[in-house]
């Protein structure tokens, strides 16, 4: 499973960061990172909660 | 409207906009609303938390004579209806200084034109003194933009929460006195603008739970003195419980629709589930958005426009995947002339909701006995899957 933040639509709310650190964190510019590739298993779920808790949507995942 | 104090040296600077009947262009207003400033006095600087719409600015203006000097204006939200008259306030008072949030920035100067040399950002979790008086500033992302912050003043355990908690409401009454009419107010503001945003919205109320206020004075509609019911309210709202309860928009342009719908309002009924009907040729679109706040299931009623659904159903169903209220079901109804792609069309405007969807009945012509059997059949299978559903409250 891969994440990806979408860094155009990205406001920085910082939510993604929040629920799933494992996998989020925020960048020197303010905006959302994925901070690691592929998605550890115990962090998958999380990851999905971040992913359509984002007000923006701009975060998409691959399974 | 005059200044009213909820504190001592805490006054409501309220305008209150009685014609007002839409909101964004978009949001119907049936009681007008009002647009709330707070004036905090300390013994050593004194500060304006928002401001008013522009259309309203010479009303703030006039019940700011008196005030002499203001050192903070504190944006919690750069919309127009509560930041739109900063400028004016910046110019009368030059002294003054604009307090917001990091994000609030960017969208004061791009948005409002207020110079950046004004603005002092606050962070999260910041205090700025006024004397005997303390603002300390929360940051409450996407209540309804991702810039909202809230302001504490401890000494008067006062929570000033910006759009969050808001009422469009248009009165005199300085505090909730009627709940029942302000709790549907809250709860149109809440569907029509912060649903979309529930999971951040839960770990807000969280995060103001720090704050031991008594006080919720928000920006739109009446101060709580006594929040518990809007909090609770706001808990009820955000959570992942649904009711037993059917959303059915629909319309019927020649009859057909309307009689599948009205029977299968029938037998939801029969089976114990409530539901929430709306004609869209005439119905509020804030109602609607009110009963998708609770609602387990989405049912479209619809007649076939050409080959595609009704547009009002494209429009009713695209208001409903931008809200992302909580349903988990969706069936769809309805009937046509000769042929119909109404069912894929609806189906692809709703990405967003994660939904199951329970049955559609589509029928060609007048409904018969056979197309009834399969409404009820519909009803059934819906009243079945919320009671096994752990989530729906039945």
């Amino acid at each position: 499973m891969k994440a990806r933040v979408d860094q155009g639509t990205c406001t920085g709310c910082g939510i993604c960061a929040e629920i799933c650190p494992a996998v989020f964190e925020m960048g020197d510019d303010d905006l959302a990172k994925v901070k690691i590739d592929p998605v550890p298993a115990d962090a998958a779920d999380d990851c999905r909660e971040a992913a359509e808790s984002c007000p923006v949507e701009a975060i998409t995942i691959e399974d | 409207m005059h200044a009213r104090e909820i504190r001592r040296g805490i006054e409501v600077i309220a305008t209150v906009h009685w014609e007002r009947r839409l909101f964004d262009s978009l949001i119907p207003l049936p009681d007008g609303t009002s647009y709330n400033a707070y004036l905090v006095r300390g013994s050593k600087g004194t500060a304006l938390l928002d401001s008013t719409d522009p259309e309203l600015r010479g009303e703030l203006l006039e019940q700011l004579q008196g005030v002499e000097r203001i050192d903070y204006v504190v944006s919690h939200h750069s919309e127009q209806d509560h930041s739109g008259t900063i400028p004016d306030v910046l110019e009368r008072y030059p002294e003054a200084k604009v307090l917001c949030s990091k994000k609030a920035e960017a969208l004061l100067t791009t948005h409002l034109g207020v110079a950046a040399d004004r603005i002092r950002v606050v962070e999260d979790g910041e205090s700025v003194s006024l004397g005997d008086k303390t603002l300390q500033f929360v940051y409450t992302p996407w209540v309804h933009w991702p810039e909202t912050m809230v302001t504490y003043v401890p000494e008067d355990r006062c929570l000033f929460s910006c759009d969050f908690f808001g009422s469009h409401v248009a009165t005199t009454d300085l505090y909730v006195t009627d709940k029942a009419r302000v709790y549907e107010a809250a709860k149109r503001y809440y569907a029509e603008i912060m649903m979309p945003f529930r999971t951040v919205i839960q770990r807000n109320l969280d995060k103001i739970a720090d704050c031991p206020f008594d006080v919720i004075a928000p920006s739109h509609g009446p101060v709580y003195d006594d929040p518990g019911f809007i909090l609770d309210a706001y808990r009820d709202w955000v959570s992942p419980t649904m009711k037993n309860e059917v959303v059915l928009p629909y319309i019927s342009m020649h009859g057909s629709t309307e009689r599948m719908v009205k029977h299968l309002i029938d037998a939801l009924a029969r089976q114990g589930v409530t539901v929430h009907a709306f004609d869209l040729a005439v119905t509020d679109i804030g109602k609607l958005a009110i009963a998708l706040v609770d609602a387990a299931t989405l049912i479209v009623g619809t007649p076939t426009v050409h080959v595609g659904p009704h547009p009002a159903v494209y429009y009713a169903a695209h208001l409903a995947n931008l809200l992302k209220p909580k349903l988990k079901y969706a069936a769809i109804v309805g009937s046509y002339g000769w042929s119909s792609k109404a069912i894929e069309q609806i189906a692809g405007l709703i990405p967003n909701l994660k939904v199951d969807v329970l049955g559609t009945v589509l029928h060609k012509g007048l409904p018969t006995a056979a197309t009834y059997a399969e409404l009820d059949a519909l009803a059934a299978a819906v009243a079945k899957a919320h009671r096994e559903d752990e989530s729906v409250s039945c």
